[in-house]
C-alpha cells in the first residue's frame, strides 16, 4: 500500500476514533463542574508539549509486547500508526472543539432544560449542532496534525512498509537513498497538497460555524 | 398560586412567600431580580415551594416551570416551528394565540425583538408549565408595542390559566398583570404586598389606574362619569392613565380636540420632587402639574377642576 | 581595546578541537575499548560519533566537523571524498530471533543503510520474499527491535548480537570496515587502528581481521 493510501487511512481513522471522546472530554472542561477538569486540561494538553519521540516512548511503554497492555498489539501494527496519529492529535482537537463550544451561549442549554431537556439532550439539541461546522473544522486541524507525525509513529509503530509507513516516515527513508527516482518529490508533493487541502477544508467548516450560530 | 422562595446567594439575599394569581418583581438594575427567577427555575440553588411541591434540589428540568428570557434566547439553528415545537408537537393553537402563525417558517435571526419574545413565551408555553417566569418582558419595545404586548399577556394569562412571576424595572407595566409584587433592592426584599401599594412605595409614582364598563363602543363608563376610550372589548375593563396626561383647568375649555373633558374635585395634593401631583376624585386618575402652575391656580384639596384627558391618552389594560 | 577583544575571541575559537572520529554503529563497543586505549597511551582526547554510515556520511559532506570516517562500506566512504581509504576489520551478518524469515516479520536495517543493502543481497541469495519488514535506523535499532519483540527475526551483523536475542544462523554475507581520513590528524590516528593491540581487541570481539 503506498505511503500516500496508508496515511490517508491511518490519519482517518485516528480522527473518528478520537472524535468523542475529544467532544467528551471537551464538555467535561468546558460545561460541566467536574472537580478534576482542570487536571484533566492539563493531562491531556501533554502530547503539544512534550516532544513526539517522548510521547512515543510513554506510548511504547504501554503498548509494547511486554507492557501493560501488549496483548492489545497495538505496538508495531498499523493500530500503532492509527494510536500515535489519534495521541498527538488529541490536544489540538479538544482545544477547537473547545472553542466551538465556548462560542454557543451556554444560556441556550440553560433555556432547553427549561423546556424538559436534561443535561445530556440538552447538549444534544442544542450545543452539538450548532458547534458542529467548528468540530468538524477541529477535527480536519487534527486529521493533518495526525498525518504528519513522525517521532511517536517511528517509535510506538515502527517503520514497516506497507503496514505503518506512513508519508512522514517515507520522507525520511527516501531521505538517505542514494539513486532515488522521483518517490521523494512525489512524497513531499502529496504532504503539502493535502495539509493545504486541509487548512482550506477547515476554514470552510468555520465559517459554517460561525454562520449558524449567527455571527 | 403559592410560592415560598429562600436564596442565600451573594447578590440575592431573599425569603418570599406569597399566595397570588401573578407576583410581579421590581426594582433597579443589578437589584437580583433575574437572579430570583433563576433560582425559582432551579439554574440557581434555593429552596423554592410552589402550591406544595417542594423543588428544593429538583433539577431545571423536573420542575415544569417554564421561563422567557430577556434576549428570548431562541435557538438560532432550529425555524420559529421548531423553536414553538421544541418541547411539543402540537403548536398551531399557541402559534395562533401569540400572532407567530406567519413566522413560523422563519429563521430567529430576521424576526424583530418583540416577534422573538412572542415565540420565546410560545415556547415556553408549549411545554405546559405549571409556573412562567418572564424576565423584561416589555424592555425595548416602543410604547405602542407595550401596550400590544400587556394586553397580549393578559390574554394569555386568561386563556392559558398559567400563574406568572413578571420582572420589570418599569413598574407601571406590570401592575395591570399581576395582583402582588416585591420590590428588591441591593439583593434584598425592601417591600412586598399587594402591587399597587408596592408599586407606589418609594419612587414618584405618577400614573393610575382604574376600572370601567363600556357602556358603547369607544365610550366607558367610570363611576359616574362617561370617558371616552379607544377600547374595542366590551364587559368591564381595566384601564390606566399617565398623571403627565392629565391637564387641569378652572374652567370648561372650549375648541379642544382632547375629547374627556369632566368637572371634577380635588382629593389630594402632594409633592413630587419640583412638581406637584394632584388625585382627583372622578376619575380616579392624578394631574402631574408644575409647582408655579399649582400655586396659581390655587389649587388645593377640595377645589373643584376641570381635568382635560386625550382620549388617546388612556390606556386599556385588559378585561377585568 | 578592540584589537584586544578581537584577538580574544580569534584565539578561543582558533582552540584545539579534539580529534573527532565517525564511526559505523556496529563498532560502538569495540570503539570504546579502543578510545580509552589511546587516551591511555598518548593522553590525547578522542571524540566519536556511531551511527548508521549513510547518515554519517551525508553530515560529513554536509559540513560536519570530522578527522576520520570508518564506514561499513566503501561507497559512503568514497562519498566523503577522503584523503585515502584502507580496509580494516570485517563482519558477517547473522540471523537472530527464533522466528522464520520466509514466514515471519522480518527486522532489518533500512535498505539505504550498509547492513540493509547486506541483508537485501542476503535475502535474495536464500530466496525469500519476506512477507513484512520493520525497518531499523541502524543495526543497534534492529537489534532492539528483535529483542523488544518487533519482530520475531532479525538481520544483523555478529559483533551487534547481546544476551538479549539467540543467534539462529551465521551468513556467509560479510561486510567489511573501510578507514577514511578526512584531515591530516584522522590520517594520523589511521595508523593507530592497525596497530596490533588493536586489532587483539577487534578479535576478541569477534570482527574478523
Amino acid at each position: 500500500m503506498s505511503p500516500v493510501v496508508l496515511s490517508l487511512i491511518v490519519g482517518a481513522a485516528a480522527t473518528l476514533v478520537s472524535l468523542p471522546g475529544a467532544v467528551a472530554v471537551a464538555w467535561i472542561i468546558e460545561r460541566s463542574k467536574a472537580p478534576g477538569r482542570g487536571l484533566l486540561q492539563v493531562v491531556v494538553m501533554l502530547p503539544l508539549v512534550l516532544p513526539p519521540v517522548v510521547t512515543g516512548y510513554l506510548l511504547l511503554w504501554l503498548f509494547s509486547p511486554r507492557g501493560w497492555l501488549g496483548w492489545t498489539g497495538v505496538a508495531f501494527h498499523t493500530l500503532g500508526a492509527v494510536v500515535a496519529a489519534a495521541v498527538v492529535g488529541f490536544p489540538l482537537f479538544v482545544m477547537n472543539i473547545s472553542l466551538a463550544m465556548k462560542a454557543v451561549d451556554p444560556r441556550l442549554e440553560t433555556v432547553a432544560r427549561t423546556l424538559g431537556c436534561s443535561r445530556w439532550q440538552a447538549f444534544r439539541r442544542v450545543t452539538l449542532p450548532l458547534a458542529w461546522p467548528g468540530i468538524l473544522s477541529g477535527a480536519v486541524l487534527a486529521f493533518a496534525r495526525g498525518l504528519g507525525e513522525f517521532g511517536a509513529t517511528i517509535v510506538l509503530a515502527g517503520r514497516i512498509p506497507g503496514e505503518t509507513e506512513t508519508i512522514p516516515l517515507a520522507i525520511y527513508g527516501l531521505l538517505d537513498r542514494v539513486n532515488r527516482d522521483h518517490s521523494l518529490e512525489w512524497l513531499v508533493g502529496a504532504s503539502i497538497a493535502i495539509a493545504v487541502a486541509c487548512v482550506f477544508v477547515s476554514r470552510a467548516f468555520d465559517l459554517r460555524h460561525r454562520r449558524r450560530l449567527g455571527l | 398560586m403559592k410560592l415560598a422562595v429562600e436564596a442565600h446567594l451573594g447578590r440575592l439575599e431573599a425569603t418570599i412567600d406569597v399566595d397570588c394569581h401573578s407576583l410581579g418583581v421590581v426594582g433597579p438594575s443589578g437589584a437580583g431580580k433575574s437572579t430570583l427567577l433563576d433560582v425559582i427555575a432551579g439554574i440557581e440553588p434555593g429552596r423554592v415551594v410552589l402550591d406544595g411541591r417542594d423543588l428544593t434540589g429538583v433539577a431545571i428540568d423536573e420542575r415544569r416551570i417554564g421561563l422567557v428570557p430577556q434576549e428570548s434566547h431562541l435557538f438560532p439553528h432550529l425555524s420559529v416551528r421548531e423553536n414553538l415545537a421544541f418541547a411539543a408537537s402540537d403548536i398551531d393553537f399557541i402559534a395562533s394565540a401569540l400572532q407567530v402563525t406567519t413566522l413560523l417558517d422563519r429563521p430567529p435571526r430576521i424576526l424583530s425583538g418583540g416577534e422573538k419574545r412572542r415565540v420565546a413565551l410560545g415556547r415556553a408555553l408549549a411545554s405546559e408549565p405549571s409556573l412562567l417566569l418572564l424576565d423584561e418582558p416589555f424592555a425595548g419595545l416602543d410604547a405602542l408595542r407595550r401596550r400590544e404586548a400587556m394586553a397580549l399577556l393578559a390574554d394569555v394569562r386568561r386563556r392559558f390559566n398559567v400563574p406568572m412571576v413578571v420582572v420589570s424595572h418599569v413598574p407601571e407595566e406590570i401592575i395591570g398583570l399581576t395582583d402582588q409584587a416585591i420590590r428588591l433592592d441591593g439583593g434584598r426584599v425592601v417591600a412586598s404586598g399587594a402591587s399597587p401599594s408596592v408599586l407606589r412605595a418609594g419612587e414618584t409614582e405618577i400614573d393610575c389606574h382604574f376600572e370601567g364598563e363600556v357602556v358603547a363602543p369607544g365610550r366607558v363608563r367610570v363611576g359616574s362619569t362617561e370617558l371616552a376610550v379607544s377600547v374595542a372589548a366590551t364587559g368591564r375593563v381595566r384601564l390606566g392613565c399617565y398623571a403627565r396626561d392629565v391637564i387641569l383647568a378652572t374652567e370648561m375649555p372650549r375648541g379642544l380636540s382632547a375629547r374627556n373633558c369632566v368637572w371634577t374635585g380635588i382629593e389630594s395634593v402632594t409633592a413630587a420632587g419640583d412638581a406637584v401631583l394632584i388625585a382627583l376624585n372622578e376619575p380616579p386618575v392624578k394631574a402631574l402639574v408644575t409647582r408655579e402652575a399649582a400655586t396659581a391656580l390655587e389649587l388645593g384639596a377640595g377645589k373643584r377642576v376641570v381635568a382635560i384627558i386625550k382620549a388617546t391618552s388612556i390606556a386599556y389594560l385588559g378585561t377585568a | 581595546m578592540k584589537y584586544v577583544l578581537v584577538s580574544i575571541l580569534l584565539a578561543s575559537c582558533a582552540r584545539e578541537r579534539p580529534l573527532t572520529v565517525f564511526a559505523a554503529a556496529s563498532l560502538q563497543e569495540l570503539g570504546d575499548e579502543v578510545v580509552a586505549g589511546w587516551t591511555n597511551r598518548t593522553g590525547r582526547p578522542v571524540r566519536v560519533q556511531y551511527g548508521a554510515s549513510s547518515l554519517l556520511a551525508r553530515q560529513i559532506a554536509e559540513g560536519a566537523p570530522c578527522d576520520l570516517f570508518i564506514s561499513a562500506d566503501a561507497s559512503w566512504a568514497a562519498h566523503v571524498k577522503p584523503m585515502s581509504t584502507r580496509e580494516w576489520i570485517g563482519n558477517r551478518l547473522v540471523v537472530i530471533g527464533s522466528g522464520d524469515l520466509a514466514a515471519d516479520r522480518i527486522a532489518m536495517a533500512a535498505p539505504e543503510v550498509p547492513a540493509g543493502r547486506l541483508a537485501v543481497a542476503a535475502l535474495k541469495r536464500l530466496g525469500i520474499t519476506p512477507t513484512s519488514v520493520i525497518y531499523g535506523a541502524d543495526v543497534r535499532d534492529v537489534l532492539s527491535k528483535v529483542a523488544l519483540g518487533a519482530a520475531p527475526v532479525g538481520l544483523v551483523y555478529a559483533t551487534d548480537v547481546d544476551a538479549r536475542v539467540r543467534v539462529q544462523q551465521v551468513l556467509e554475507e560479510r561486510t567489511r570496515y573501510i578507514v577514511a581520513p578526512i584531515t591530516p590528524s584522522g590520517a594520523e590516528f589511521m595508523g593507530a587502528v592497525g596497530e596490533p593491540w588493536v586489532m587483539e581487541i577487534a578479535k576478541r570481539r569477534g570482527f574478523e581481521p
